[in-house]
């Protein structure tokens, strides 16, 4: 509806600004393609370059080697992903929402019990004992899980958000004699669909890219998600470069190296831009409080 | 007596409200409060067979070794300045282009949305790959570009003055795009019937800006601010550790507290100082973030947030 | 033996120390709920700490860092076989790669995790502050001669000393690199064609002719080149036996002079024959090779 009313040469303007901050956010990306494509010695040779002088695949046949761990990889990290992004999309909401109602009387008091976590924590060993001692979930798919299901940082995002609602239409359903877990399941979660969607985009990442869990919790092979898999090759890869070889008598120079990095590096962020449009369908515009209640 | 009572009053008009958020409290309580019993690491001299109760009592000493060292002033500068410019520029630059994506239609948003949030996909180890790739002095990129054009090459490896720039540039790059769905998010939320009805008034588009859209998602830019402020302390370790590359030259305007705090833990194995320099960024974080709640609701208590 | 020779000898060994590798008694809780329970100290790890032929089934936790290996439970099984019979334990090996073996092993120490053994050394888990945090069980001399007579005649008596900690043993010396010299490689190709006399090349200077000329002759090839891209600072620190001078650790100037009496510490990087190494090396940069 709003579409009708703008007006078009400011919109072009704006187009521009914003495809030059694009192309501008894009290119250090294609040099990242690029490079996966490169040979060592064409790098050597000729630097980073837009368009791989020597086009090669040895980096992508150098990672998939061995496919096995990447399939488990995949699959465990699907697993965790879905898991975790619901576990904590249900926690974070509920919480968020009880805290955005300023007719709630402990709406500060909880803020303040959600926002004392973000910035004191007991530390690494602490939590590796608790995890590991009172919860012995290490070697467990949950300890991929656990950890990250109600983070303080996205209930507040979240709290952000819901506080942008109409709040009168909190107001016409108690009227209507609506209870509170049927407004919030109800009224307030559809048209909270965006926030949703966002908030849910940014667990589905924060569980896609962890592998600092899975170092500390995990040493079975048929637990290990994909991010942690990448993480150890490249990890491997740069302790081989710098200790291995005069240690043991590694050929490194067989390893396509910088190739190697960035194809992980595409294939670990390459399957989220695939579930990022998912995500934005429910960016939508235009809800309004008539559409709701009518 | 009187008081309980009307407590357990109220406490039963918000009885339901209470329920529907006690799960996630819960949840936090195990998650978050209760490792918080090892805060106290860093009041102990300690030592694996002792363990964190059996340890010896350290007092401030932790404390003392941090604030001592020559660079305790330094990493707290470095830490400060970079911090700050990271969120004046990052929230300045994601709210215009959240204010702009407002502007357009669904198809276009679509695009621009996703090339910009793609860098945050790219973990910091990466980035630094990325950054070497351009920097590099033999085969960066950007020497390249500065050869064919027969200017001098940059050593840009071995100059501290050039990081803060690069360091804020990194930053930018990685993480407007998120902010920027943040701050769109939270227009999406405004009751497009507020902007019909300004339609019919006759109001200019900047004037629709101006009177709806900023003023309806002040509250969400002041949470993410006070949320940033309080972590001012804390930094993006990945930024600090992986682009700089650890490179002993570009310390003076790299180092930040947590890249000092790591770099003694890996060498001296030091938990009582780690725990303690996470206290104290806890501590001056928690104090800024009281701090500012308490100016924002001297000033309009609608938007505290506490 | 010469008084020299037997200091050079313990030199040698403290450089072995810090680059090869220790399997390390831990101090082991086993079954152990609270945090506060302190890592008994010396009351475990051999596993055979007690003679009586019945002991109680025991599960040894041996952690070192490889890279993943799909075999290492057949091994462990294979392994537990011959622990059974003989000490009733089976063994449990935990494999974690490289990258991450020491923090998530400091980790696993600082929460006094059950754990029998471990792989230490100078420079990826360092043993000396991990000895200092109270992570090992010490290895008594008694258990050495009643248990392990095989470790005794494996490891040269001169090593033990180089793994004490104040008089204290916790680790057991992997001797497997006791020394180690640098090299060049040529390609015989060049070495005929402009005729190096390599009987005759006793140092790096001897050197810089041949390289100017194979530079001069085409300068698209790379005359000189240290092998690893990424660790020119091993090289460097290597480099320095060649030079008389004995690192004392890999990420620290403290050196002495191997043919010195005095043990005198002092900096590598002060010392003229560095000074002139380095001179050397840039020298040739600016010529190119």
């Amino acid at each position: 509806m709003q579409k009708d009313y703008k007006g078009k040469s400011s919109n072009l303007i704006i187009k521009i600004v914003l495809a030059i901050l694009s192309i501008l956010t894009i290119l250090p990306l294609l040099y990242l393609i690029s490079v996966s494509f490169s040979t060592n010695a064409g790098i050597v040779k000729y630097g980073y370059t837009l368009i791989p002088r020597d086009f090669t695949l040895e980096g992508y046949k150098f990672i998939f080697k061995v496919p096995k761990p990447i399939i488990t990889g995949y699959l465990v990290t699907i697993t965790v992903t879905i898991l975790g992004t619901a576990l904590g999309l249900i926690l974070s909401s509920s919480l968020a929402y009880v805290m955005s109602r300023r007719d709630y009387r402990y709406s500060r008091f909880t803020s303040l019990f959600v926002f004392f976590t973000m910035l004191f924590n007991g530390g690494l060993v602490p939590t590796y004992m608790l995890m590991t001692k009172f919860f012995h979930v290490q070697n467990t798919i949950w300890a991929l899980i656990i950890p990250y299901s109600i983070s303080p940082w996205f209930t507040m995002i979240m709290k952000g958000f819901m506080q942008t609602l109409p709040f009168e239409i909190v107001e016409s359903a108690k009227i209507d004699g609506a209870g509170e877990f049927k407004t919030f399941i109800r009224i307030i979660l559809p048209v909270a669909r965006p926030a949703i969607a966002t908030v849910g985009l940014f667990y589905a990442f924060a569980y896609w890219n962890d592998w600092w869990l899975a170092m500390l919790y995990i040493d079975k092979e048929s637990l290990i998600p994909l991010q942690f898999l990448l993480y150890r090759t490249l990890s491997n890869l740069s302790y081989m470069l710098n200790n291995m070889s005069s240690l043991l008598n590694v050929n490194i120079g067989n390893i396509p190296s910088e190739s190697v990095r960035m194809g992980m590096a595409v294939l670990a962020a390459g399957p989220m831009l695939i579930l990022f449009p998912f995500f934005q369908k429910h960016f939508v515009k235009g809800l309004t409080v008539g559409s709701v209640k009518g | 007596m009187n008081f309980l009572l009307k407590e357990i009053k109220q406490f039963k008009k918000n009885k339901a409200l209470f329920l529907l958020g006690l799960p996630a409290m819960i949840a936090l309580f195990f998650v978050s409060y209760v490792p918080m019993f090892g805060l106290i690491i860093a009041f102990k001299n300690y030592t694996y067979d002792k363990g964190i109760f059996g340890s010896t009592w350290a007092g401030l000493n932790n404390f003392k070794f941090f604030f001592t060292s020559q660079d305790a002033f330094r990493v707290t500068r470095n830490t400060l300045l970079l911090n700050s410019s990271f969120i004046i520029l990052s929230f300045a630059f994601a709210v215009i282009v959240a204010l702009m994506l407002n502007e357009l239609s669904k198809r276009s948003v679509k695009v621009f949305q996703t090339v910009l949030f793609v860098p945050y996909f790219i973990s910091w180890i990466v980035v630094g790959y990325l950054v070497y790739g351009f920097l590099s002095f033999d085969y960066g990129a950007i020497n390249s570009i500065l050869k064919t054009f027969h200017i001098a090459p940059i050593d840009w490896y071995s100059n501290p003055n050039y990081w803060p720039a690069i360091l804020i540039l990194s930053y930018l790059w990685k993480n407007v795009g998120y902010l920027t769905i943040i701050f769109y998010t939270g227009i999406l939320g405004i009751d497009s019937t507020f902007y019909e009805a300004a339609e019919i008034d006759g109001a200019t588009k900047f004037q629709q800006v101006r009177t709806i859209t900023v003023p309806l998602i002040k509250p969400l830019i002041i949470l993410m601010l006070m949320l940033s402020i309080g972590r001012i302390f804390y930094s993006d370790f990945g930024l600090f550790f992986f682009v700089p590359r650890e490179v002993g030259a570009l310390l003076p305007t790299t180092d930040v507290i947590d890249t000092y705090v790591y770099r003694s833990l890996r060498v001296i194995g030091d938990l009582g100082m780690a725990s303690a320099a996470g206290f104290y960024q806890s501590i001056v974080g928690f104090l800024l973030v009281m701090g500012t709640n308490l100016f924002i609701r001297k000033v309009s208590k609608e938007d505290a947030v506490f | 033996m010469s008084r020299k020779n037997q200091k050079g000898l313990v030199l040698v060994l403290a450089v072995v120390m810090a680059l090869s590798m220790m399997l390390t008694g831990c101090g082991s809780t086993p079954a152990t709920p609270s945090a506060s329970t302190t890592v008994a100290a010396g009351t475990s790890t051999a596993a055979a700490s007690t003679a009586a032929p019945e002991l109680a089934p025991y599960e040894i936790s041996w952690l070192f860092p490889n890279g993943a290996q799909a075999d290492v439970d057949l091994v462990a099984a294979e392994m537990s076989k011959i622990t059974k019979e003989k000490i009733n334990a089976t063994l449990k090996m935990t494999i974690i790669d490289w990258g991450s073996y020491a923090q998530n092993l400091q980790i696993k120490m600082a929460s006094a995790e059950p754990m029998d053994l471990i792989w230490t050394d100078g420079g990826t888990l360092p043993y000396l502050p991990s000895v200092n945090k109270g992570a090992f069980a010490e290895i008594t001399q008694d258990m050495l001669t009643q248990y392990g007579p095989n470790i005794l005649k494996g490891v040269p008596e001169a090593c033990w000393p180089a793994a004490k900690v104040n008089g204290k043993l916790y680790a057991i010396i992997n001797t497997q690199v006791e020394g180690r010299t640098p090299g060049i490689l040529f390609q015989k190709k060049f070495v005929d064609q402009f005729g190096l006399d390599l009987t005759k090349v006793t140092k790096l200077e001897d050197l810089t002719d041949f390289y100017t000329k194979v530079h001069a002759s085409d300068p698209t090839l790379v005359p000189f080149e240290v092998a690893q891209s990424n660790s020119g600072g091993i090289f460097f620190n290597e480099y320095s036996s060649t030079l008389g001078i004995e690192l004392l650790g890999r990420q620290n100037p403290a050196a002495v002079y191997i043919s010195d009496d005095t043990t005198k510490v002092m900096n590598y990087f002060a010392a003229p024959e560095t000074k002139a190494y380095l001179k050397l090396m840039h020298e040739w940069y600016l010529k190119g090779i």
